[in-house]
């Protein structure tokens, strides 16, 4: 029996794809939103909106970061209406802001603490404190050293320029290591402060 | 390059951006000096400890087929695609004047689940270059199914004035083939030997499952060029 040379199907053509890039879609979308079940959703509402672009799609010479446009896209229209905060940007990442050559405005201490890190304290201490960065200091932090992201990919998908992805990694990192010594610094019980 | 400019791009290089010339600088630096190689190490546990503790939950397990399904689902059951693509490849065909189309009975063999099948001339061959010239007409089949079907089995007859441009001298030809959920297109040369009546039947059976298509062939084309010696 030969094979028979069906032309692909509107469907087949779409799944052959989308299904390729929906771990990474989702994987971004959980950067973003946080929870597996708001990231599948998220994923699911772009796939349904991109069915009838099948045409548009398959013109996309780089469709993962393309895709990942569009998950971030959705996902800032979903918060501004959950918000109802109109034109304001909502996340620094989509703020604006003027980064000329930000290596040329860092204080000689602007890396951050000296800080030597041992593994085994960082457990707790390190959850605490990311915890207290922004979701959107987090997502960027993550996306770079947890997803392995490049600046540039991170600068394309989230359509800023590079300097300002270097400038608030760079600043993130910063905040980051210097909660982290705090957090790491032995305390004093309050009651025996003086004795 | 100051120790400064090392410890800023030391989160690059580990992620492995950094251009060779500019990694070799990083590389330099820290073999030399303690205080960035303390750094280098300090920057990678932190790296790690992130990777650790901050990894991504796998998706469900059916995350890719809900997701691809209910992009289908949307479309078709919202806004009716598939029966507007098969209802246009219909109207195709009338426009050309062949105006083939099958539809499945009520109550057939494969019930609602099964392939409609439409067929519609996309091409011909207009010249009429003589008597008994085997002319090319390429029709299109358009197998709607409701469900994706794995492992069937289509078959075709044809008339003894028709055959498959690339299978040529067979009558009945049969082919393993998937189906996916909606609309199946098959482009099919087909070559009219000779004038002549006929169908062409096509026959789909998967499992315990079989339903057969009967559409007419194209018109030969009539000869519209006057023999100035006849």
């Amino acid at each position: 029996m030969a094979i028979f040379p069906f032309k692909p199907s509107k469907s087949r053509r779409f799944d052959a794809l989308v299904q390729p890039h929906l771990d990474a879609m989702y994987r971004f979308a959980y950067r973003l939103a946080g929870q597996q079940q708001d990231a599948e959703d998220l994923v699911q509402d772009v796939v349904v909106k991109l069915f009838p672009k099948l045409d548009e799609l398959e013109s996309v010479d780089q469709l993962r970061p393309w895709l990942n446009r569009v998950v971030y896209r959705q996902f800032i229209d979903q918060v501004r209406r959950k918000n109802r905060q109109g034109d304001r940007p909502l996340t620094e990442l989509i703020g604006s802001e003027g980064q000329a050559d930000w290596l040329d405005s860092l204080e000689s201490d602007s890396v951050g603490p000296d800080l030597q890190l041992e593994q085994s304290r960082l457990g707790p201490a390190l959850e605490r404190v990311m915890m207290t960065l922004t979701p959107d200091q987090r997502t960027l932090l993550l996306l770079h050293d947890v997803d392995g992201w490049r600046q540039e990919d991170i600068a394309e998908v989230l359509d800023i320029p590079l300097g300002t992805v270097k400038s608030r990694l760079h600043r993130c990192r910063a905040a980051l290591r210097k909660k982290l010594q705090r957090e790491l610094e032995p305390t004093v019980p309050a009651g025996r402060v003086g004795e | 390059m100051s120790c400064n400019e090392i410890r800023v791009n030391l989160p690059a290089y580990i992620n492995d951006e950094l251009t060779a010339a500019a990694s070799e600088r990083v590389q330099k630096h820290v073999a030399a000096c303690p205080a960035c190689s303390k750094r280098l190490v300090s920057e990678r546990t932190l790296k790690r400890e992130l990777q650790e503790q901050f990894g991504v939950p796998l998706p469900s397990p059916d995350f890719h087929s809900r997701v691809l399904s209910s992009a289908r689902g949307t479309v078709s059951s919202g806004s009716g695609w598939s029966h507007r693509a098969l209802g246009g490849a219909i109207a195709a065909a009338l426009a050309l004047g062949i105006g083939l189309g099958i539809f499945l009975n009520p109550g057939s063999v494969i019930d609602e689940d099964a392939p409609v099948v439409a067929l519609s001339q996309s091409d011909a061959d207009e010249s009429a270059t003589g008597i008994a010239e085997p002319v090319e007409k390429t029709v299109r089949l358009a197998f709607h199914s409701g469900e994706a079907l794995e492992n069937v089995t289509l078959t075709l007859e044809l008339p003894p004035n028709v055959e498959v441009a690339s299978w040529p001298g067979q009558h009945q030809l049969s082919w393993q083939v998937s189906l996916d959920a909606g609309e199946n297109v098959l482009s099919l040369p087909l070559k009219l030997l000779f004038p002549g009546s006929g169908e062409l039947v096509a026959r789909l059976e998967t499992g315990d499952r079989q339903k057969t298509f009967r559409a007419p062939i194209p018109d030969y084309p009539q000869q519209t060029a006057e023999d100035p010696e006849s």
